[in-house]
C-alpha cells in the first residue's frame, strides 16, 4: 500500500516553508511597508502616500529610462563579450585559457568604488591619464577628451569589467559540460567554427546564458554607486539612486523608498515569465547516459588572435584598474601625483597594527565557508527540484528563488533585520552573531547560485537518472550519486562564488553584524566613512589577494573531480 | 495554472506576512543600576561613587559604542581608554540612517546593545531621541568638574556645556568653526575671495563645486545655514546662475579642487580639505567674513536609556569628557574640542572658534528640525542642475 505521505512531499514542505521565511517574509516586509505611513512595527496607518511621493518626483520617469537604457547597453555587450570569452577559455585551444579564466575570477571580485576611482584617474575630461597622453600628441593640444568618464558610455565602462567577470563565471560550468560531438558534427558538414558557435553552442546553452543574463540585467537596475559618483556631475540619474536617496534621510522615508522599490518587484516577475517562456519546454541536454565528448576546438593560428583578445581584454579590465587600485594604497592621498613626495606607508602600516584585522579576517572566512558550503547544497536542491522533478509546488519554488532580487539590497537588509528581530519566528538569540550573517548571506545569494545550478542542470540528460531509479534508488541517492558528481564543477564554482561574494558584501552585514562579528568588508566601510579610503583600498588590496588564492585552490580541487565522464 | 498557482502562495505567503507585522513589539527592563552609598573613609563621596563604579565597569568589562565619526577615533579612544581602565571599547561605525536604524529594531525586539552613541547630532534629533531611546547625560556624571559652574566656565567654549537639546540628552563635545569653503591656490589669488559674496563674480561662473544641499550631510546643512541665518535664501538664486557643478561624493569634489579642475567648493568638511593640504596639494580653507557657522561635526555624544553596561559607559563618558579623552579624540577627529584647554595643534587656524566672535549654531535640535524644510527647497532651486 503506497505511503500516504512519502519523503519526496515532506521535503517540498519544508523546502517550501524555508524559502518563503527567507524570500517571501522580508519582501512582504517592504510590501507592507509601502502601503503604511511608517515603518513596519511603528503605529501607522494605511496609506497611499509612500507612492504619491515616490511618483511625485518629475525626474523619476527620466531616471526609469536612464536605468532602462544603461542596463540594456550594459547586459547586452557583455553578454557578448562572455559568451565570446568563454566559448575560447573553454572549448577552444587557446593557450593560456585556464590562466585567462582564472584571472576573469579575479576581475569580479576587484572591489568596485576603488576600480571606479582608478578610472576617474585615467579617464576624467580634464586631468585623466589617457586624455593628457592623447592631447600630448601632436595636433591634439586643444582637442576634447578622448574618453569621458562622466557619461553614459563612460557609466557602461566602468561596469564591464566586473559585469563581464560575472557573466565568464556563471556561463563557464555549461560551456564545460557541453559535448563536443555536437560541434564536431556541425564542423564536419562544413560549418566553420563562429558559425558552430552561432548555430550550436549557443542555442544550446540558452538556459544558462539567458538566465544569468537576465540576472545581470536586474542587478544593474539595482546598481547606484558607480552612478552616484559619475552620473551626478554629467546629470544622469538612475532609478536606484532615487530609492538610496530617500533611505539617506533622517529620518530615512521608508514608505516612498519602498513604493519605488516596487517597480523593481513588477520587473522581476516579469523577467521570470520572460526567461520561462524562452526557456520553454524546449530540450537543452548536451550531457546524457552516454558519456560526453570533451576536446577542445583547434583553431589553428587564429588561437593567436583569441589569445591577444583576451589579454588585452583583461590587461584593459582588470590588470589596468587592479595596478591603480594597488599604487594607491602606497599614496598619501591616492592620485594624487603633482605634489611633493607622493609616497607613503602609513596606510598600510595602520591597517596592518589594527586589532579588529584580525578577527575580521576570520568572521569573513567562518562566514563565508559556511554560507559556500551550505548555499551550495541549499541552491543545488532549490534548483534540483526546480528542473528534475515533477513534484507539485515546484514552480513556487522556482519562482521563489528570485525575490531575494526583487527589491534592492539595502532594501532586503532592512527587511532582513526587521524579520530576524521582530519576526514570527524567534531569531533574536543570533542576532549580531556569525550565525544570522551566514542565514542572511545564503539568503542574498539564492538567486546566483540557483541560476548557475540550474543552467548545467538543464544540460543532463534524464537517462542518468532513470538508470539509478530503475536499479532500485532513492531520487536522494540518485542525486547524490549521480548528479552531485557530474555537477562537482559547478559545486564548486557557487560554493566559492558564496565564499567570495560573502568576503566583500557590504548591504548584506551592515545592519546585522556586532563588534563579535565584524567582517573584513565592514572594516573596509568603515575606513570609507572616516575618510580615509586609501585604507579602505589597503583592506580590498587584501580581498583581492585572498580572491587569487581561493580561487587557486578552488580551480585544482573542482577540475580534478568533475571531469570524470 | 502553472502561472496561477505561484501567485497565489505569494499573496497567502504576504497575507500571513502583513498579518505578523501589525503588532509593535514590547519591550523588556534592562536590570536597574543599584544606588550609591556614602561611606566615611577619608574620601569625597564622588570619589567613593567613581571607585564604586570603576569596579562595577572593570566586571562588566566593555561599552558598546555606536559611531558615525570614523576608524581613526575608534582606534585612538579603544588603545587609550583600555590602556587606561582595562575595559573594552567596542565600537561599530556606520552612517547616521544606518546606525539609527539598527539601534532603533533592536530596542523595539527587546536587544539593549548599545551604551553610548558618538556621531553627528542629526540622527539623535530626528531619530534617535523621537524613539525615546536617550537618558539626560547629566545622570552619567561623577566627576566634579562636569557639576561644578566654575570649572566649566573655565574649561568650556562659551563658558558652559554645549547641549544640543532642551533635555541634555545630546551634549557636543567637538565645536569648531565650520567655513566648508576651500579654494585651489593656483587658481585663487590671496584676496580675490573674501566672503560668499565674491563667489558671485562671473569670472567663478562655472568653476564651483557645491556639496548635494539637497540632502542630509555637509552639503545640505551647508546650504540650510547660508540660506536661513547668514545670506538669505536669495543668496542661493544668485549662486544658481554661476552654474555650480553639484557632486554628492566629498572627497571627489576636494580631488577636483586639488587637480585644479575647479577652483572653489562649497559645502566640504574641513577635515577633508586638511588632509589633502598635509599631503602637500594646492588647496586653503576660507573664512568667509560673511560669518561661518558652529558645529560638532560628527563630535556628539549620547547615553543610550536601558543601555546594558552602564557603569563602564559612566567610566567612559567621564573619561572621555576630561581633557586627557578630550584630547585622544580631537586628535583623531581632526577638529577643535569643545573644552579650551585641549590642544589644536595641527589643525587649521580657520576651524578654531575665536573667543568673542558671534557663531550661527548649525547642530542644535531647532536646526536639524528646519533641515527637512531646508532639503525641500534646495531641491526646487536646483532642479535645472539635476535634470
Amino acid at each position: 500500500m503506497r505511503s500516504p505521505f512519502q519523503l519526496s512531499t515532506l521535503v517540498m514542505i519544508i523546502l517550501l516553508s524555508v524559502l518563503a521565511f527567507m524570500t517571501v517574509y522580508p519582501l512582504g516586509m517592504i510590501v507592507f511597508g509601502s502601503f503604511r505611513s511608517s515603518a513596519p512595527g511603528d503605529p501607522g496607518f494605511w496609506t497611499l502616500a509612500g507612492y504619491r511621493e515616490a511618483f511625485s518626483d518629475p525626474s523619476i520617469i527620466k531616471a526609469m529610462w536612464t536605468t532602462l537604457f544603461i542596463g540594456i547597453a550594459r547586459t547586452v555587450i557583455t553578454m557578448i563579450t562572455a559568451v565570446f570569452i568563454c566559448w575560447i577559455v573553454v572549448r577552444t585551444d587557446t593557450p593560456f585559457k585556464g590562466g585567462f579564466e582564472f584571472l576573469f575570477w579575479i576581475g569580479f571580485f576587484l572591489p568596485a568604488l576603488p576600480m571606479t576611482m582608478g578610472w576617474i584617474l585615467l579617464m576624467d575630461p580634464d586631468y585623466g591619464f589617457i586624455n593628457r597622453l592623447w592631447r600630448s600628441l601632436p595636433f591634439l593640444q586643444n582637442a576634447g577628451p578622448l574618453m569621458n568618464i562622466y557619461s553614459y558610455a563612460g557609466i557602461i565602462w566602468a561596469h564591464i569589467g566586473i559585469s563581464t567577470s560575472i557573466r565568464v563565471i556563471m556561463f563557464a560550468p555549461a560551456f564545460r559540460n557541453m559535448d563536443a560531438s555536437l560541434e564536431e558534427s556541425a564542423r564536419m558538414s562544413g560549418e566553420s567554427n563562429i558559425g558552430a558557435l552561432i548555430k550550436i553552442t549557443f542555442p544550446l546553452l540558452i538556459p544558462a546564458i539567458m538566465g544569468a543574463t537576465l540576472l545581470g540585467f536586474i542587478r544593474s537596475m539595482e546598481a547606484f554607486e558607480v552612478e552616484l559618483l559619475l552620473g551626478m556631475p554629467a546629470k544622469i540619474f538612475v532609478f536606484a539612486t532615487k530609492v538610496y536617496d530617500l533611505l539617506r534621510w533622517e529620518p530615512p522615508k521608508y514608505p516612498p523608498a519602498m513604493a519605488l522599490s516596487m517597480v523593481f518587484m513588477l520587473l522581476v516577475f516579469a523577467i521570470v515569465f520572460l526567461n520561462r517562456w524562452i526557456v520553454g519546454s524546449r530540450q537543452y541536454v548536451t550531457v546524457s547516459g552516454r558519456g560526453f565528448l570533451q576536446r577542445p576546438i583547434m583553431l589553428g593560428k587564429w588561437k593567436w588572435a583569441t589569445f591577444s583578445f583576451c589579454a588585452l581584454y583583461l590587461a584593459i579590465f582588470t590588470f589596468l584598474p587592479m595596478t591603480f587600485l594597488v599604487i594607491g594604497t602606497f599614496m598619501k592621498i591616492s592620485g594624487l601625483f603633482n605634489v611633493p613626495d607622493p609616497w607613503s606607508m602609513r596606510h598600510w602600516t595602520a591597517v596592518l597594527s589594527d586589532p579588529l584585522l584580525l578577527p575580521s579576517l576570520k568572521n569573513s572566512f567562518i562566514i563565508g565557508l559556511a554560507a559556500g558550503i551550505l548555499g551550495s547544497i541549499f541552491f543545488s536542491i532549490i534548483s534540483y527540484i526546480s528542473i528534475r522533478t515533477k513534484l507539485r509546488g515546484k514552480n513556487v519554488v522556482e519562482f521563489m528563488s528570485w525575490l531575494p532580487w526583487a527589491v534592492p539590497g539595502i532594501l532586503l537588509a532592512l527587511g532582513l533585520l526587521w524579520v530576524f528581530l521582530g519576526g514570527i519566528v524567534p531569531m533574536k538569540f543570533i542576532y549580531g552573531t556569525v550565525y544570522i550573517l551566514i542565514i542572511a548571506q545564503i539568503i542574498t545569494e539564492i538567486p546566483t547560485g540557483t541560476r548557475v545550478f540550474s543552467g548545467t542542470m538543464i544540460q543532463l540528460g534524464k537517462e542518468l537518472e532513470e538508470s539509478s531509479r530503475v536499479l532500485g534508488a532513492s531520487w536522494i541517492r540518485t542525486f547524490r550519486s549521480i548528479v552531485v558528481p557530474i555537477l562537482a564543477p559547478t559545486f564548486v564554482a557557487v560554493g566559492v562564488l558564496t565564499f567570495l561574494s560573502a568576503l566583500r558584501s557590504i548591504q548584506t552585514v551592515v545592519l546585522l553584524y556586532s563588534g563579535k562579528s565584524r567582517t573584513l568588508s565592514i572594516l573596509m566601510l568603515e575606513h570609507y566613512i572616516g575618510l580615509s579610503p586609501e585604507k579602505g583600498m589597503v583592506i580590498g588590496v587584501m580581498i583581492t589577494f585572498i580572491v587569487i588564492v581561493v580561487a587557486l585552490i578552488a580551480r585544482a580541487f573542482g577540475l580534478k573531480v568533475g571531469m570524470k565522464n | 495554472m502553472k502561472i496561477l498557482l505561484p501567485i497565489l502562495v505569494f499573496i497567502a505567503a504576504l497575507l500571513i506576512t502583513f498579518l505578523s507585522c501589525a503588532a509593535p513589539q514590547e519591550t523588556v527592563n534592562a536590570p536597574a543600576n543599584s544606588g550609591v552609598p556614602v561611606t566615611t573613609e577619608g574620601k569625597q563621596s564622588w570619589e567613593l561613587e567613581w571607585d564604586k563604579t570603576l569596579k562595577a565597569a572593570q566586571k562588566e568589562g566593555i561599552v558598546s559604542i555606536v559611531s558615525t565619526a570614523g576608524a581613526p577615533v575608534r582606534q585612538a579612544l579603544s588603545d587609550s581608554f583600555h590602556k587606561k581602565y582595562d575595559i573594552d571599547l567596542d565600537i561599530m561605525m556606520g552612517k547616521g540612517s544606518e546606525v539609527a536604524a539598527r539601534i532603533i529594531s533592536q530596542r523595539k525586539a527587546g536587544l539593549y546593545m548599545v551604551d553610548v552613541y558618538l556621531g553627528g547630532a542629526t540622527t539623535v534629533q530626528t531619530q534617535l531621541k523621537p524613539a525615546g531611546l536617550l537618558e539626560p547625560l547629566e545622570r552619567t556624571f561623577i566627576l566634579p568638574e562636569f557639576k561644578d559652574p566654575e570649572i566649566i566656565k573655565k574649561n568650556w567654549w562659551g563658558g558652559q556645556l554645549r547641549w544640543l537639546d532642551d533635555t541634555h540628552t545630546n551634549l557636543a563635545i567637538a565645536s569648531y568653526s565650520s567655513p566648508s569653503l576651500a579654494v585651489n591656490t593656483n587658481l585663487v589669488k590671496p584676496g580675490e575671495i573674501k566672503g560668499y559674496r565674491d563667489l558671485l563674480d562671473p569670472r567663478w561662473k562655472g568653476k564651483i563645486i557645491l556639496n548635494d544641499p539637497t540632502q542630509a550631510g555637509t552639503g545640505g546643512k551647508h546650504f540650510g545655514i547660508v540660506g536661513s541665518r547668514i545670506m538669505g535664501w536669495e543668496y542661493w538664486d544668485q549662486m544658481l546662475k554661476q552654474n555650480p557643478v553639484i557632486v554628492v561624493d566629498q572627497r571627489l569634489m576636494v580631488e577636483w579642487l586639488a587637480q585644479g579642475k575647479y577652483a572653489v567648493v562649497l559645502g566640504v568638511k574641513p577635515e577633508i580639505v586638511q588632509e589633502f593640504e598635509e599631503a602637500g596639494a594646492p588647496l586653503d580653507i576660507l573664512s568667509p567674513v560673511e560669518g561661518s557657522y558652529l558645529t560638532s561635526g560628527s563630535g556628539s555624544i549620547t547615553y543610550m536609556s536601558k543601555a546594558p553596561h552602564p557603569d563602564a559607559a559612566k567610566i567612559f563618558i567621564n573619561w572621555l569628557l576630561t581633557q586627557e579623552g578630550q584630547t585622544f579624540f580631537a586628535k583623531a577627529l581632526g577638529a577643535p574640542s569643545s573644552r579650551l584647554d585641549v590642544s589644536t595643534e595641527g589643525m587649521d587656524p580657520n576651524l578654531v572658534l575665536k573667543p568673542g566672535l558671534k557663531y550661527v549654531v548649525s547642530d542644535d535640535e531647532k536646526f536639524s528640525m528646519e533641515q527637512a524644510d531646508h532639503f525641500e527647497r534646495a531641491k526646487r532651486l536646483f532642479a535645472p542642475l539635476l535634470k
